[in-house]
């Protein structure tokens, strides 16, 4: 852009304002966000170069199974182990008993960030600590 | 420390907090819109690493304009440039971790995408604050003298930016560009310069560039609002493919897109001229 001309053609310091170098609590200043830039440029360009061409990988985790007036809410923790972000990510969790499906329950996730944690619920109407909890994972946008 | 080195502190924490007051109402718009939450995760982290590079020269050269502080040298202007960067992430961090948009469960690549990403409007609040909330603004603008078109030029490429910045992570911009035909675009494309015209011809008889009084409309229209309309534009479509917002759409509808953003970019950039 237009900044590689403006040194060649400063204007000269004004009569009186002498030329002094930074105070020492603009040197702190400057220096933190010369950190927080190259920090945060180190961390994407990380990203980028190992997280090239990634899928997501969801996990479920049992937070805590909760009975509620209308049945029971098993609040779960999805958590994702590859850097990819998958976004509208669907899970179903259901409850067996023996070889048969008795409950089913549906959770949409907005976004689920690569690395990140999000957190949300199952309702079910019969108690989930009698049968066995299964999740499996619908689908998922790339956002 | 002598009593001159300690007020010339004072003046510059001074200084850091309009610095702040400046980011923060420069980025606000920006920290509360969900899109941009969205965009720190899911933008690739190369275009946002390849951003943040080229916007650390434009916010060098900003300061050059405008001055965090009264600054002279090359030297200056960086340390003001990365004071201001310390600023927008420091006060973008701050107002994120306040409205709960930044968790414990996000990932360091989460934290540092929709930080570092609110830091780029926040950082030219800190700069701008100089001169929208301080009183340096006789000197910025005597400051300008010497390569006045490029100058010129430049501020222009910082309001369409701005504002190109402000609008380009929202879903309209896509939305829209579905929605109108080639005839709506071009009536829009008509319809920004025509509004950026009003903002040169502004300028050329606000007193600021002389010059502009005895210059021909034709020309002024040529030099200035035909080229800042063209910034706008490749800053609107540069903004909108690092968003990954023209991925995968075709060409028309990634020039309707462009065109869409290119409107307020455009009338940043004339605007900016009036109000820097």
């Amino acid at each position: 852009m237009a900044d590689t001309h403006h040194d060649q053609q400063r204007v000269p310091p004004q009569a009186g304002s002498p030329e002094a170098a930074p105070p020492f609590w603009e040197w702190v200043a400057a220096g933190v966000g010369l950190l927080l830039v190259l920090a945060s440029i180190g961390v994407l360009a990380y990203h980028a170069w190992t997280g090239q061409s990634a899928l997501p990988r969801p996990q479920v985790q049992v937070v805590t199974i909760e009975q509620q007036p209308a049945g029971w809410l098993v609040a779960v923790r999805v958590h994702n182990r590859a850097p990819a972000t998958a976004a509208a990510l669907r899970l179903t969790g259901r409850l067996r008993q023996g070889s048969e499906v008795v409950e089913e329950s549906k959770l949409e996730l907005q976004y689920l960030p690569g690395g990140s944690s999000r957190e949300g619920g199952f309702f079910f109407l019969r108690d989930p600590r009698l049968h066995r909890l299964e999740w499996s994972f619908e689908s998922y946008e790339q956002p | 420390m002598t009593s001159h080195t300690r007020r010339r502190n004072i003046d510059f924490l001074r200084g850091l907090a309009r610095a702040f007051a400046g980011a923060i109402i420069f980025a606000l718009p920006l920290l509360m819109t969900m899109e941009m939450w969205f965009l720190g995760f899911s933008m690739d982290a190369w275009r946002l690493a390849l951003f943040l590079v080229l916007f650390f020269p434009v916010l060098v050269a900003l300061s050059w304009h405008i001055g965090f502080e009264d600054t002279f040298s090359w030297r200056d202007d960086v340390v003001d440039a990365l004071v201001a960067y310390a600023v927008g992430f420091c006060s973008a961090g701050l107002i994120l971790l306040v409205l709960g948009v930044l968790d414990s469960t996000d990932s360091p690549r989460e934290i540092v995408g929709k930080v570092s990403l609110q830091a780029v409007p926040a950082s030219i609040g800190a700069l701008l604050a100089q001169t929208q909330l301080g009183e340096q603004k006789a000197e910025g603008a005597a400051r300008r003298q010497g390569p006045r078109y490029a100058s010129e030029l430049f501020i222009m490429g910082v309001g369409a930016l701005f504002l190109a910045f402000n609008l380009a992570p929202t879903e309209e911009m896509l939305a829209l560009a579905f929605r109108m035909t080639q005839g709506h675009a071009l009536l829009l494309v008509a319809l920004s310069l025509a509004l950026m015209h009003a903002f040169v011809y502004g300028v050329a008889f606000h007193g600021r560039p002389r010059a502009h009084g005895e210059t021909p409309a034709w020309s002024l229209f040529l030099r200035f609002t035909i080229v800042g309309y063209a910034i706008a534009l490749l800053l609107g479509a540069y903004i909108l493919w690092s968003f990954g917002r023209l991925d995968g759409v075709s060409l028309l509808v990634a020039v309707k897109a462009v065109t869409v953003v290119g409107f307020p970019a455009g009338i940043g950039a004339a605007a900016a001229r009036l109000i820097l």
